[in-house]
């Protein structure tokens, strides 16, 4: 290359210089280096494990620092970071499946696709791969080729190019084969060719191995062995020839007409069933040209291994054919026609009676000449001839029906035939289909002069024996059945036994009912000399049973719980029952209605004495009345009207107004635009429970508060007395909280506290004056003995000894004898005075008790005895009463603290008295204010005047 | 006159499964609602047969509907015993009030909407209150002995009919209420637009117009069946008339003064279970077990 050595600067260097082999070798070194390879190189102490990339492999515990896991493990420098989960119902989270993968890095990954089986390139026969490697291949060819241009630049035209220029690598792909391909090719395989030995090719074997067949079956001696070899060389050149293997299998080629998978055969091991149904198919169509081969050679050779009498001496001779069967392979007519030649030439030789191949029976088998299987032969069962193929529910026969339909009498026919006819027809339709198809025909042909049977004219007693004659025949249950009109709600309640909605129990009173007990109430009403006997009452005197059975039930009635079902009722259906359990209703309802007004049950006194009737109970009767007379023709009630109230007419009697007070809540009155009728009064003005008027009956209230009146008036004089005996310390120090909340007016805590009320008004019940007072001295004296203690803990020492009792004693005594001069009824007193007792000896300046104890001292026992006689009479009282009076206690506060302020300097019945002087005072103040009201309330009649008007000292 | 009343039938709307139990006209008679036993409540065009909205959330019969005086509200009362509060375009139930202790038969605004006033089973008459957020009854009237089938109102009045025969006014105003007792089971009770009279349908089949001011009975009006359903009766929008429903599916139309027959005609297949009037013009709404509702004009 050089053109003189001792010219250097003409040197001209072409190519790459090769280079120095030290420096090569240090620089592969340092990249192995760093690569880790060279790790033996190296003491194993100063070995790091490296990974592919030459990137260190471990960090921190290793060579310290916390860092471990950032640099080339894990994503963050925080190391692991957790994923936040989130899913919420418009975006759910989709499930992830956590793989091993997600967790390894890439040497890993690689690691773990490497013990993966796959194919090598070489290999890939078919694959993508096959031709990625050589597309690989001629990239590298082509990088080569390039070194060799730069090499060789002169050159470049020498490289031969279709496409001048640069050609994309995707575009030009080497053909490819794989080395099976190749091999197969080598070996003289063409592509679309099947693989495999030639012999297997479909058609020849059949040929052959029928022949074979034939010649073993028909030269069964040793002429058939030079037979067979010479035959089989003249057809194996033409073979060869024509039938190349094909790589197409066998079921491409068929349509596929069965149901069973691809490729599937059924028959693989039981051909001759194919044959049997080829044969079967084939039938039809074509039986004269097309024969099959004879099957019974072939199949023997398939299987069951190789028989004595199949030994052909080729050796491969595929005996387990998987294959297209070649039985499946029809002959063609002059290979038929050769091979009966041959079997022409062959000595006859008994043929095997496989003539009807396909329909009957199986190859190799006979068809019996008689059939010895007999099929058992069950006659059909015989219908009976009245058999009607709709089933029929028969219901019980109503027992009670079928008696009292009784039957009607023998009627002779009508002389006319028509007639007849026509009314055994009728009656049998009738029969059949219900009265409503006789009611029907009656309407319609009630011009007709044939039909005047049914209207009772000539033949209708025969039609209505004919009826009945065929009511009994079908049976009268379907028929009633059917005839039942649909049950309304009215009637189902009937029969359920409730009371109908209309008002009036009688309009559900069969007529016949009506009229008996429109009798009845004539007698019982009409004769009043008739003495007040029992016989008189009898509402159904011209049936006894039922009679006995009305007794019973009016004793039932009054007797209450559980009705009990009567003895003679029991054969009556329950419709009957009810019907008449209402009818003795409504019969008891007007008996009770009479005698309630007498006061008396003696109705002969009472229709005696004809001016006692009076009031609700004439009343009611005259209603009752009034109300059958609604239902029935004037003409039918005889009733003499003189001996009732003068009756207004029907219409008048019913709309009844009655009105009474209701109160509407402040927040509906609010909502509906309206100021509340009820502003400023606490207590709703509710119609009394029957309770309260119980209470407010007892005859110790206006004994009472006659009392209270009573001894107020003295106990206001006593309470003046008391204060001016008291010491003034006291007074200073403890009458001023209590004037300060007595002088309040009673007006300004309505102002202040009314909407409270009002809200609470609907719960709160009217105040009952023993109830009231109860709970209120029950309350004050709790609240004043806790308000006394804390005071006294504070400013007196521990409680008196035992002398103090004595004269808190006497101060009781004392004052029962000041305010009622002796009368030990205050009641009010009766709650307080245990709790007080045991309280009382601390509050009671020694002053005071001073001042109490000589004057009084005699009488104290006297007193109490009696007044103990009464707290346990009261006591029940009040606490019967004070139960539901919650809120009277609360409202009471102001009452106790005016009263415990006062109870403070005096003693415990003077703060009964004070309490009774407020109340007085409220009273007072209410009656003033109801006298604004007055029009309100005079609504309340003498029934609720006790309550209004009455003091009710809770109540502010 | 007679011929001015609404006996052709103009449009059938169809869509309830089941039994219709109720239709209203709303305050300005352009759409009806109606509610039923699919306890579907159905808002509909009565001029055009169309289904507007259908609102779902009743659990089981829907017995009685009331439109608010602004229409954007109306409630729904049923077996269920809850009252519901919907919202008419959105569909929503805005609350549940805590109805009755069994049925409620039977539901009414007040006049200006703010209070909706129910009857039930339970033998009372309640009061919710619209306007705050509580569900309970600002008012539970427990006057009568029976079911209280039907309700109506004035200002300041709430008038109920009961089963138990009478007719009560609860006036709030006055602080006081007057019953009047008919003597027969109460089946529907309505005003005339003079608020002079109260119609009540009893179930003897008859209806009867009363005079509010004295309780007196002025006509009676009979010629139907009502025995055992419930079903509505109400006023023409002149008052001339009074427009019964029958058992038979039959609309009757009565003379309201001389109380006879003006006219009848089959429009139900089966029991007619409502009727409503339209406020201004001749028109008629009814509904029936059959399922259908039904627009007449004349």
């Amino acid at each position: 290359m050089g053109r003189g050595d001792d010219d250097g600067s003409a040197l001209v260097v072409y190519g790459t210089p090769l280079e120095n082999s030290d420096e090569l070798s240090a620089r592969k070194r340092a990249k192995a280096l760093d690569k880790g390879t060279l790790r033996q190189q190296q003491p194993v102490w100063k070995q790091d494990a490296r990974d592919s990339e030459g990137r260190r492999r471990f960090h921190g515990a290793f060579t310290g620092g916390f860092s471990a896991g950032y640099f080339n493990t894990v994503g963050s420098k925080d190391g692991w970071e957790p994923k936040t989960f989130k899913s919420s119902r418009g975006s759910r989270a989709d499930m992830r499946q956590h793989s091993a993968y997600d967790y390894m890095d890439d040497e890993e990954r690689r690691e773990m696709d490497s013990k993966q089986i796959g194919t090598a390139q070489e290999f890939d026969t078919f694959g993508f791969t096959a031709a990625e490697y050589a597309r690989r291949e001629a990239t590298q060819e082509t990088n080569r080729y390039a070194l060799f241009l730069v090499i060789f630049p002169q050159d470049l035209r020498s490289r031969p190019a279709v496409i001048p220029g640069f050609v994309p690598d995707e575009i030009i792909v080497p053909p490819t084969d794989s080395i099976g391909v190749k091999l197969l090719r080598k070996m003289g395989w063409r592509h679309g060719r099947g693989i495999g030995p030639k012999h297997i090719a479909a058609s020849s074997e059949v040929k052959r191995e029928g022949r074979k067949a034939m010649l073993a079956l028909a030269s069964a001696g040793s002429s058939s062995q030079d037979a067979g070899p010479s035959l089989e060389d003249s057809e194996t050149a033409e073979e060869q020839l024509d039938l190349p293997p094909t790589s197409v299998p066998d079921f491409v080629r068929k349509i596929k007409d069965n149901v069973h998978g691809l490729g599937f055969d059924p028959f693989q091991s039981a051909p001759e069933f194919r044959h049997a149904k080829d044969y079967r198919l084939d039938d039809d169509k074509d039986k004269v040209k097309r024969r099959t081969l004879r099957p019974n050679a072939v199949t023997m050779s398939k299987g069951f291994g190789i028989g004595a009498l199949e030994e052909m001496g080729d050796e491969d001779e595929d005996v387990y054919a998987t294959g297209p069967h070649p039985e499946m392979m029809v002959l063609e007519d002059e290979e038929l026609e050769r091979l009966e030649k041959i079997e022409k030439k062959a000595p006859p030789r008994p043929r095997l009676p496989t003539v009807a191949v396909g329909k009957d029976a199986l190859p190799g088998f006979k068809l019996a000449s008689e059939n010895t299987y007999q099929a058992e032969w069950f006659h059909p069962p015989v219908v009976p001839p009245d058999y009607v193929p709709v089933h029929k529910f028969v219901a019980a026969l109503d027992l009670s029906q079928s008696q009292s339909d009784n039957a009607p009498l023998e009627a002779p026919q009508p002389e006319d035939k028509t007639l007849v006819k026509l009314i055994d027809g009728m009656a049998i339709l009738v029969a059949r289909s219900g009265t409503q198809l006789e009611a029907l025909s009656k309407e319609k042909n009630k011009e007709n002069p044939l039909f005047q049977f049914l209207f009772g004219g000539p033949g209708g007693d025969y039609y209505t024996r004919r009826l009945w004659e065929e009511r009994s025949k079908r049976g009268l249950q379907i028929q009633s059945n059917r005839d039942r009109p649909k049950l309304g709600a009215s009637e189902r309640g009937q029969a359920l036994g409730e009371m109908p909605l209309q008002k009036s129990a009688l309009p559900a009173i069969p007529a016949e009912d009506r009229a008996r007990l429109q009798a009845t109430l004539n007698n019982t009403f009409m004769k009043p000399s008739a003495e007040p006997t029992k016989t008189n009452r009898l509402p159904f005197e011209d049936d006894p049973a039922k009679q006995a059975r009305y007794e019973q039930f009016v004793k039932d009635k009054y007797t209450g719980g559980l009705r009990k079902m009567n003895k003679g009722a029991q054969q009556l259906t329950e419709a009957q029952r009810a019907q008449e359990i209402l009818e003795f209703e409504a019969v008891a309802h007007a008996a009770r209605g009479t005698v309630s007004s007498s006061g008396a049950n003696l109705l002969g006194k009472l229709a005696a004495s004809s001016d006692r009737f009076t009031s609700g109970g004439v009343e009611q009767a005259g209603k009752f009345v009034k109300s059958i007379e609604e239902q029935q023709s004037p003409n039918q009630l005889s009733v003499p009207s003189t001996n009732y109230a003068p009756q207004p007419s029907t219409s008048l009697s019913y709309p009844r107004r009655t009105e009474e007070p209701w109160r509407p809540l402040p927040l509906l009155c609010k909502r509906f635009d309206v100021l509340d009728p009820y502003t400023g009064q606490s207590s709703l003005a509710k119609p009394k429970s029957r309770i309260e008027s119980l209470t407010l009956a007892t005859p110790s209230e206006s004994l009472f508060s006659s009392k209270i009146t009573e001894a107020l008036g003295s106990a206001a004089k006593d309470e003046e007395v008391q204060r001016e005996s008291t010491p003034p310390v006291d007074e200073g120090e403890q009458q001023e909280p209590e004037e300060k909340i007595a002088e309040k007016p009673v007006d300004l805590y309505k102002a202040i506290f009314s909407d409270d009320e009002e809200e609470e008004a609907p719960s709160q019940p009217v105040k009952n004056v023993d109830a009231a007072n109860a709970a209120l001295t029950r309350l004050v004296a709790d609240d004043f003995l806790e308000s006394l203690g804390k005071e006294l803990g504070l400013a007196v020492p521990p409680p008196m000894p035992v002398p103090v009792k004595a004269p808190e004693d006497s101060s009781k005594g004392q004052t029962t004898q000041d305010t009622s001069g002796g009368q030990p009824e205050d009641i009010s007193k009766g709650q307080t005075t245990e709790d007080t007792s045991s309280g009382q000896p601390q509050d009671i300046p020694k002053g005071h008790i001073k001042f109490v104890k000589p004057s009084r001292k005699g009488e104290e026992p006297k007193a109490d005895i009696q007044k103990e006689r009464d707290e346990k009479a009261q006591a029940k009282d009040a606490q019967y009463t004070s139960e539901p009076e919650d809120h009277a206690t609360t409202k009471d506060d102001k009452d106790q603290r005016r009263s415990r302020d006062k109870r403070k300097d005096k003693s415990r019945d003077r703060r009964e008295e004070s309490s009774k002087e407020r109340s007085k005072r409220k009273r007072r103040e209410r009656k003033e204010r109801h006298k604004r009201h007055k029009s309100k309330r005079r609504r309340t009649s003498s029934s609720t005047s006790s309550s209004s008007s009455s003091p009710s000292p809770s109540c502010s | 006159m007679a011929d001015q009343l609404p006996r052709r039938e103009a449009v059938v709307l169809r869509g309830h499964e089941g039994p219709v139990l109720a239709v209203r006209f709303n305050s300005d008679g352009n759409y009806c609602i109606s509610c039923g036993r699919d306890r579907v409540l159905c808002l509909w065009n009565p001029q055009k047969g169309l289904r507007i909205k259908s609102y779902n959330a009743h659990a089981r019969e829907v017995r009685d509907v009331a439109v608010v005086a602004d229409n954007s509200k109306f409630c729904s009362c049923g077996a269920d015993r809850q009252l519901f509060y919907w919202d008419v375009p959105t569909g929503r139930v805005i609350r549940k009030f805590r109805g009755h202790d069994s049925e409620v038969n039977t539901v009414k605004f007040s006049e200006n909407s703010t209070v909706i006033v129910s009857g039930g089973y339970d033998r009372s008459v309640r009061a919710f209150d619209c306007r705050s957020h509580s569900i309970e009854p600002i008012q539970v009237i427990e006057a009568f002995s029976d079911s209280v089938t039907s309700l109506c109102m004035t200002r300041t009045e709430i008038i109920a009919g009961s089963v138990d025969g009478s007719i009560r006014t609860f006036d709030i105003r006055a602080g006081r209420y007057c019953s009047d007792d008919l003597g027969h089971p109460i089946n529907s009770v309505t005003l005339s637009h003079d608020g002079k009279c109260t119609l009540a349908g009893c179930l003897d089949s008859t209806l009867r117009l009363i005079d509010r001011e004295t309780g007196d009975l002025l006509q009676e009006y009979k010629g139907h069946i009502n025995k055992s359903y419930k079903t509505d009766s109400c006023l023409t929008n002149t008052d001339a008339h009074v427009v019964g429903s029958s058992e038979d599916g039959r609309i009757y139309y009565w003379d309201l003064v001389d109380s006879s027959v003006v006219s009848s005609f089959k429009a139900h297949a089966s029991a007619v279970t409502s009727i409503a009037y339209h406020k201004t013009e001749p028109m008629l709404v009814t509904s029936s077990i059959d399922g259908t509702v039904r627009v007449w004009t004349p």
